[in-house]
């Protein structure tokens, strides 16, 4: 019991916000998948990094970040998420304009950018005061090093767009399926492009900024795609990618911990297996 | 009276015209058929009709609170949506504030006798995904029917269909007219219409009566 309590406290924060990401994300990421967007999902993260990297870099120019950041080794929440966000935003933004005039180039033009944002984040965090050190641990995604002001956010911006997906998201589906179907209906395609916009922004700059891109790439793909076989059916299906993103990342904090593995490598081969032990299960009840 | 209609538009994408000077108007229980080429620009008046595509210049007129639905081409839905049949029929009662609203028995019953009118009663927990070619687009007529159209806007809706399920079709369909639902239909079928129906043909940058 003493042992429970002494790993609890110790690990509270990231447990409570690796659950938070294990809800959201992969919603976030089903909602990709049957867009066909799925590179969109790659690339928007890695611009959601360059942001924070931005915003570290730019930390010298804003004297009470400067002291938070020294306070407690990492800028406040709201400023990393003002940079993640907005540049999550900018990007899908960028992406959306560009995809409906170039549409053919619409998988290259992403695979570019993803590119390019990924040497911006480099180029920035090179300059940027200790900014290496706190992407280093971004990336590995060690979210045992998190801190309450972190796992607050992620709660919150979580809940959020958790709210926003259960209000929405039959506009959503209806729109990406069939949007002329939307617009007979008296539905606004447009207003439901930014809303998803909005969403995903938020999604993945809270993400970017608390749990590292490495988790918020594992919870975006893995459980929406293992969660394809199963039962028919848009709430089976999110349900399915719900419960494999939840069963990782609990799977995953013994296993990183026993195997002393970053969280986030843990996470990610953790989806993996419990994404193909599902698979396997469902094939032999077919079967039978 | 007119329930939807053009005067004088330029139909097209991004300010180019692919037909021009179109006036077209549908009343109640109206059948149109519109004939024409691949390529002639049918799907571009649907589109228009529809207005999901911006006229180029002209004017669309849309009587207070119609109720408008639109079949497209089944082959035009992605594959890789995890839909059951019954998702895809349901998406027909989302009009106005329903979109947000809890579904009720009444929505279900809706369901229920709408795939039963399309012969379609025991696939509702099938993969639309799934279906061939013809069964989705009576699912689609299904769907449609949920919405109780006033005016419906079909795409080459019977491309994909065997006789059997065309004749199922097409009673669907006159049911559909008998209750007052005006039909604007895409097609490249010049038989089997009802007499009474007025054919169009699309060409030649324009549309002309035929």
């Amino acid at each position: 019991m003493s042992d429970f309590l002494f790993w609890w406290e110790l690990l509270r924060e990231g447990v409570l916000a690796s659950l938070a990401a294990a809800i959201v994300l992969p919603l976030i990421g089903a909602l990709l998948f049957v867009r066909r967007s799925a590179l969109l999902g790659v690339a928007v993260p890695q611009f959601s990094a360059a942001g924070l990297a931005l915003g570290l870099f730019l930390i010298p120019w804003f004297p009470a970040v400067q002291e938070e950041f020294l306070h407690h080794g990492h800028p406040p929440m709201l400023y990393s998420f003002a940079f993640a966000g907005g540049a999550a935003a900018l990007a899908l933004g960028v992406f959306a304009a560009l995809s409906s005039r170039f549409r053919d180039y619409k998988q290259a033009m992403m695979a570019a950018g993803f590119s390019l944002a990924l040497a911006v984040t480099v180029l920035l965090l090179n300059a940027a005061p200790a900014g290496a050190q706190l992407a280093d641990t971004l990336l590995r995604g060690e979210i045992i090093l998190l801190d309450e002001h972190g796992m607050v956010a992620l709660m919150v911006v979580s809940g959020l767009v958790l709210i926003g997906l259960l209000i929405l998201w039959r506009w959503l589906l209806l729109v990406a399926f069939d949007p002329e179907q939307a617009v007979t209906l008296g539905h606004s395609v447009v207003a439901a492009e930014r809303w998803q916009v909005l969403l995903v922004g938020a999604a993945v700059g809270g993400g970017i900024v608390t749990i590292g891109p490495m988790l918020v790439f594992a919870l975006l793909f893995l459980p929406p795609l293992f969660a394809v076989p199963g039962k028919p059916g848009v709430i089976p299906y999110l349900r399915r990618t719900v419960l494999l993103s939840l069963s990782s990342v609990i799977l995953s904090w013994p296993t990183s911990i026993l195997l002393d593995f970053p969280f986030g490598s843990a996470a990610s081969l953790v989806c993996l297996a419990v994404g193909l032990g599902w698979v396997g299960v469902w094939r032999v009840s077919l079967k039978s | 009276m007119s329930l939807l209609s053009l005067h004088a538009a330029d139909l097209g994408y991004r300010g180019r015209a692919v037909l021009r000077q179109v006036s077209f108007s549908v009343s109640a229980g109206d059948w149109h058929i519109l004939h024409g080429a691949n390529g002639a620009g049918k799907s571009t008046f649907l589109r228009s009709m529809v207005g999901s595509l911006p006229l180029v210049c002209g004017r669309r007129d849309i009587s207070d609170g119609l109720r408008l639905a639109s079949l497209p081409q089944a082959a035009s839905l992605d594959a890789v949506f995890p839909l059951t049949v019954t998702d895809v029929v349901k998406m027909g009662l989302w009009h106005g504030k329903k979109l947000f609203q809890r579904e009720t028995d009444d929505d279900r019953v809706q369901i229920a006798t709408n795939l039963k009118r399309v012969g379609l009663e025991t696939y509702g927990t099938r993969l639309f995904a799934e279906l061939s070619g013809g069964q989705k687009q009576r699912v689609l007529l299904a769907r449609a029917m949920c919405a109780k159209p006033q005016v419906l806007i079909l795409d080459e809706p019977t491309t994909a269909l065997d006789m059997a399920s065309r004749r199922r079709y097409d009673e669907s369909l006159r049911e559909l007219r008998d209750g007052g639902t005006a039909l604007v239909i895409a097609t490249h079928e010049h038989e089997g219409w009802p007499s009474d129906s007025r054919h169009w043909v699309i060409g030649d940058g324009g549309i002309t009566h035929e």
